[in-house]
């Protein structure tokens, strides 16, 4: 079993932890990871934005296998070898076809693009007016010119990316491109200029040594043009350190192996599992935790102002929830719940944009981190709800004998429900007195609002269904089911389907994801099934009996 | 108190209409039913607007009725559990705090105040504007006759069937009788002429409110291009005007579509659609057509606003005279001998001067994501005294005892400077919702994870003194 247990802990590490940079590569980009970009309103890592930009331009962090920051300074000093490289990911496959190119193709280089913008410009300029043309299509054009621009922004690194700071001790104030810096003396900037001169040219002649000081040099004398504004070294390193690590994927791993100790432990009773099934759990949410602060450092607010930060903090309330539960009742199933729900929302938020954006000025306010807090912690509940509410459906309808009295599972149910509605009206209080204060009313019927009532009254119809012994230990579990569905819409379904319905949501129809029917109709089917056996199996018991 | 006295005490919780309106089965059934209200209520105003919904849902006399009845519900189910035992403090705490947000709400609709101020850059105000009344104030007496705003409601209920004729009535001193009897809300382009792009092939249908103003560009829907009505014709003879509105005999409008690919001078005929003259047309073009209404004198001088009423004043002397009035603006009429003036939006003395000295709007560094919204002000009170005030979003400034929330900004069109909409409000209900909410939390917690601790308690020492 301990070897075991070792196995598993080893296979997690060298999963988790990236590898160690490629011995066989001559440089080392470790330092020039760490020179700092301004970017879309933020500073940031040299290695966050060669990754944000690749991400967009390309469609994914590598190209060539290579690192990040290599590809985009390959850009920069080698530009001519890039013109003909197909490089530019097309947001949009039916544009290949508009350009002439068959489906085969996968990406478009500069020289192309080039050669393509009389025909981008004829689908820009009308939309949907011209044949065979549609604002899809012209959406897509305008998409790929600015991926265009955003990679020849890099070949014109010197012109074009603002790596120095400005004279001013403004944090808000903007930095410039290394060709147009003004303000500081100019042998400084002659330093500054030489050092980046050293670099290229450390670059370009692969010697590694002259690189990582070439690197350090610039870096330090950049720093030195305005300390006051700078980010402080240990946050830039941080942030590089992160990008690599990538916490969110080592808390998926530990979710996986959570999932894994906690199936083994209910095929055997054996302590020693248990105890490792609890202490990887801990683990996990440990992990997820460190993600979530390293992101508030970064970010330099709480991560809770898009789709991702939220979906990804939820998964966190969910495994803290999973902790105190399976504490509270030993039964296996909280752990299960948790690393299933982990290993779910944490897929879904990687599908999600996941760059750090500054906040817009409507969610600068300190009640977003209440508000959105216990919005989100109440609904990590509900979703564990849903998850013990499965188990509770399928163990009724799969086990011939019913328990008589409500026993734990029934009350875990129960019990995490009330988590939930006490989270999400603490949650609705606090976005009423946000709106209060910022706006001057505490409610406008606005849509999300609406839909944020009406989970917490289809909750609370059920806790006092259950006070008045409408539902039992079946009953709380289907409707922890069922009312998750207003969790959905709520959370996701008022931004889609609500504005679908919107009678000006212009001309193409946003149709219901296939998914989001698939999900409701499966839980339609499970509760419907489930409902039938033990009602047929009641019938046969009653005619037997009788 | 024995039993036989308790009983006796207790014995209206017995009686079946106290106890109808005490029952957990109706709570549950007004939970669901209000529920399912206001899913219907969020689709409606998916589908129409949120004004629509407001208007016939959130604010409708019976869905107010249904609030009503569930917060009786929730006071008979307070009282139901008397007399009460500890054992009873969370239950309590959390149905009576939702009876005290729901006292908090009723008086902040019905003693708050709402209201806008709009003030240019550099320019002063000591008024608000009150969206929920239109006033006729004596000139020489001072004396107000108010018409409430709800006459607004026709036109978001009716939609596209509105035909804007309105009837709010209301009587002042010295025989004075006021009508407001047209309405033209800001959205719709009912009551003014109209030209309508289509594009058949993909279902693009787009109006634009025909008023001519060369200098004016307006874009067309979502479509990315634009038009300008560069001039309006009454009766076009070979480009040149023929007529007068009483006399309109080919209505005509002369404009220019603005397209990526360039403009495209156009003239349209109301009685012609099919003639435009327009030299090549494609598949897959707009076609334009321009829809002529023919319309009151009295707008014809109007300068278009976001939404315009036509007030009637009648007194015993059988003296009558009408005017148009858009909102935010003010118009003197005389009626016999007498004076008045028409507010439609009040104006309320704020009873201190405001100065927007600066707006900002402010962005991030190399990015479109913005950052700030300030109002800068200088709040000069009647003794004289000057400070300075900031309005930002998420920041309201607090001023004699108003607060002003930054709500919108724009640039004023006839000056080119520019103009911060800032909302105020002055909201007696604030402490009693907030005091609702604190204890609603607290009696959750307290329901949740000390109620069932102190029922146990009191279980066991029943079981152990028989």
């Amino acid at each position: 079993m301990i070897r075991f247990f070792c196995a598993l802990a080893l296979t997690v590490a060298v999963a988790t932890f990236p590898p160690a940079a490629r011995a066989s590569e001559a440089v080392e980009f470790s330092t020039i990871r760490h020179l700092v970009v301004q970017d879309n309103g933020r500073l940031k890592a040299f290695d966050t934005y060669a990754r944000e930009r690749l991400r967009f331009v390309h469609g994914r962090e590598r190209l060539d296998g290579q690192e990040p920051v290599e590809t985009v300074l390959s850009f920069a000093f080698d530009a001519e070898r890039w013109d003909e490289r197909p490089v530019l990911d097309v947001p949009y496959i039916p544009l290949f076809g508009a350009l002439g190119y068959d489906k085969e193709k996968k990406y478009l280089s500069l020289a192309e693009f080039r050669s393509q913008l009389p025909t981008l410009r004829g689908l820009v300029r009308a939309p949907g007016v011209s044949p065979g043309g549609s604002k899809r299509l012209a959406e897509a054009a305008n998409e790929l010119a600015a991926r265009a621009d955003a990679l020849r922004a890099l070949t014109e690194f010197e012109d074009r990316v603002p790596i120095v700071p400005g004279v001013s001790d403004d944090p808000h104030a903007e930095w410039m491109p290394l060709a147009s810096a003004t303000g500081h003396s100019e042998e400084d900037m002659a330093a500054v200029r030489a050092a980046f001169e050293s670099l290229r040219t450390a670059f370009l002649d692969g010697n590694g040594p002259a690189f990582d000081e070439a690197s350090r040099d610039l870096i330090e004398r950049l720093r030195a043009l305005n300390p006051a504004v700078y980010p402080k070294a240990g946050r830039v390193a941080l942030e590089a350190h992160t990008n690599a690590f990538k916490p969110f994927r080592a808390a998926w791993l530990l979710y996986v192996a959570t999932l894994l100790l906690a199936l083994m432990s209910l095929w055997s009773k054996r302590a020693g599992l248990y105890v490792a099934l609890f202490v990887v759990l801990v683990l996990s949410t440990l992990v997820h935790a460190y993600g979530l602060a390293v992101r508030t450092i970064i970010a330099g607010r709480a991560p809770l102002t898009n789709m991702y930060e939220s979906l990804i903090f939820m998964s966190w309330g969910i495994a803290v929830l999973g902790v105190i539960f399976e504490a509270k009742y030993r039964l296996r199933f909280a752990a299960l719940i948790a690393s299933v729900l982990g290993i779910l929302t944490i897929t879904i938020a990687q599908r999600l944009t996941i760059d750090i954006n500054p906040a817009i000025a409507p969610l600068r306010s300190v009640w977003l981190t209440y508000h959105v807090l216990t919005v989100m912690l109440g609904y990590s509940a509900f979703a564990v709800a849903l998850g013990a509410g499965h188990l509770v459906v399928g163990r009724a309808a799969l086990s011939a004998v019913q328990p008589e009295r409500a026993d734990r599972l029934d009350d875990f149910v129960y019990r995490v429900l009330q988590v939930g509605v006490l989270f999400l009206t603490a949650g609705i209080v606090t976005g009423a007195v946000w709106a209060n204060y910022s706006w001057g009313r505490s409610w406008g019927w606005d849509p999300k609002e609406t839909w944020s009532l009406i989970t917490l009254l289809g909750y609370l119809a059920v806790l006092h269904a259950r006070h008045q012994r409408w539902l039992g230990g079946f009953g709380m579990g289907a409707a922890s089911i069922l009312c998750f569905l207003l969790v959905v819409m709520t959370y996701y379904g008022v931004n889609y389907i609500l504005h679908g319905l919107h009678s000006y949501a212009g001309d193409e129809p946003r149709r219901l994801p296939a998914w989001l029917i698939a999900y409701v109709v499966f839980e339609g089917l499970y509760v419907g099934a489930a409902a039938l056996i033990v009602s047929v199996r009641r019938q046969a018991r009653r005619v037997a009996s009788g | 108190m024995d039993e036989d006295a308790r009983r006796r005490r207790y014995a209206w919780k017995r009686h079946p209409v106290f106890r109808f309106f005490a029952s957990t089965p109706l709570a549950i059934v007004l939970i669901v039913v209000i529920s399912v209200v206001l899913v219907w209520g969020t689709v409606l105003g998916a589908r129409t607007s949120l004004r629509v919904a407001l208007h016939s849902v959130y604010g409708g006399i019976w869905f107010q009725g249904l609030l009503g009845l569930l917060a009786l519900n929730l006071l008979c189910c307070t009282l139901r559990a008397l007399p009460y035992r500890l054992s009873h403090l969370g239950f309590l705490v959390t149905h009576l705090s939702l009876l005290l947000v729901y006292a908090g709400a009723v008086l902040t609709i019905n003693f708050g105040a709402q209201g806008t101020v709009v003030i240019v850059e550099g320019r002063k105000t000591d008024f608000y504007f009150d969206p929920a009344f239109v006033q006729c104030t004596d000139a020489s007496s001072g004396e107000a006759i108010n018409i409430s705003t709800t006459f607004e409601k026709r036109a978001a209920l009716l939609q596209e069937r509105y035909d804007g004729i309105v009837h709010a009535r209301a009587n002042g001193p010295g025989g004075v009788s006021v009508l407001v009897d047209r309405y033209y809300p800001d959205a719709s382009p009912a009551g003014t002429s109209t030209i309508t792009f289509t594009i058949p092939e993909q279902n693009v249908r787009e109006v634009v409110p025909a008023i001519a103003d060369p200098d004016k560009i307006v874009p067309i829907g979502k479509t990315g291009s634009s038009v300008t009505v560069e001039r309006t014709f009454y009766d076009w003879k070979d480009g040149r005007e023929a007529g007068t509105p009483q006399d309109p005999g080919n209505p005509a409008a002369q404009i220019v579509v603005h397209r990526p690919g360039g403009d495209e001078a156009l003239t349209l005929f109301a009685r012609f659609p099919g003639f435009s003259m327009r030299p090549e047309a494609t598949a897959g073009d707009f076609s334009a057509t321009y829809t002529y209404v023919s319309e009151s004198p009295e707008l014809l001088g109007w300068e278009a606003k976001d939404s315009v009423i036509r007030l009637t004043l009648t007194d015993e002397e059988g003296n009558r005279v009408s005017a148009w009035v858009p909102y935010f603006e003010r118009r003197e009429v005389a009626l016999g001998a007498r004076r008045f003036v028409i507010e439609y939006g009040r104006r309320v003395p704020l009873g201190f001067e405001l100065v927007l000295d600066t707006f900002i709007a402010k962005h991030y560094p190399r990015s479109n994501i913005p950052a700030a919204f300030e109002s800068h002000l200088t709040v000069r009170n009647q003794a004289g005294g000057e400070r300075h005030a900031v309005a930002a979003m998420n920041a309201p400034a607090k001023i004699g005892g108003y607060v002003l929330y930054q709500s919108s900004y724009g640039t004023d069109t006839v000056t080119g400077l520019p103009y911060t909409v800032l909302s105020l409000s002055r909201d007696p209900g604030t402490a009693l919702l907030y005091v609702g909410f604190a204890t609603l939390t607290a009696g959750l917690i307290v329901t949740f994870y000390v109620s069932p601790w102190l029922r146990r308690r009191d279980r066991k020492r029943h079981k152990e003194s028989p």
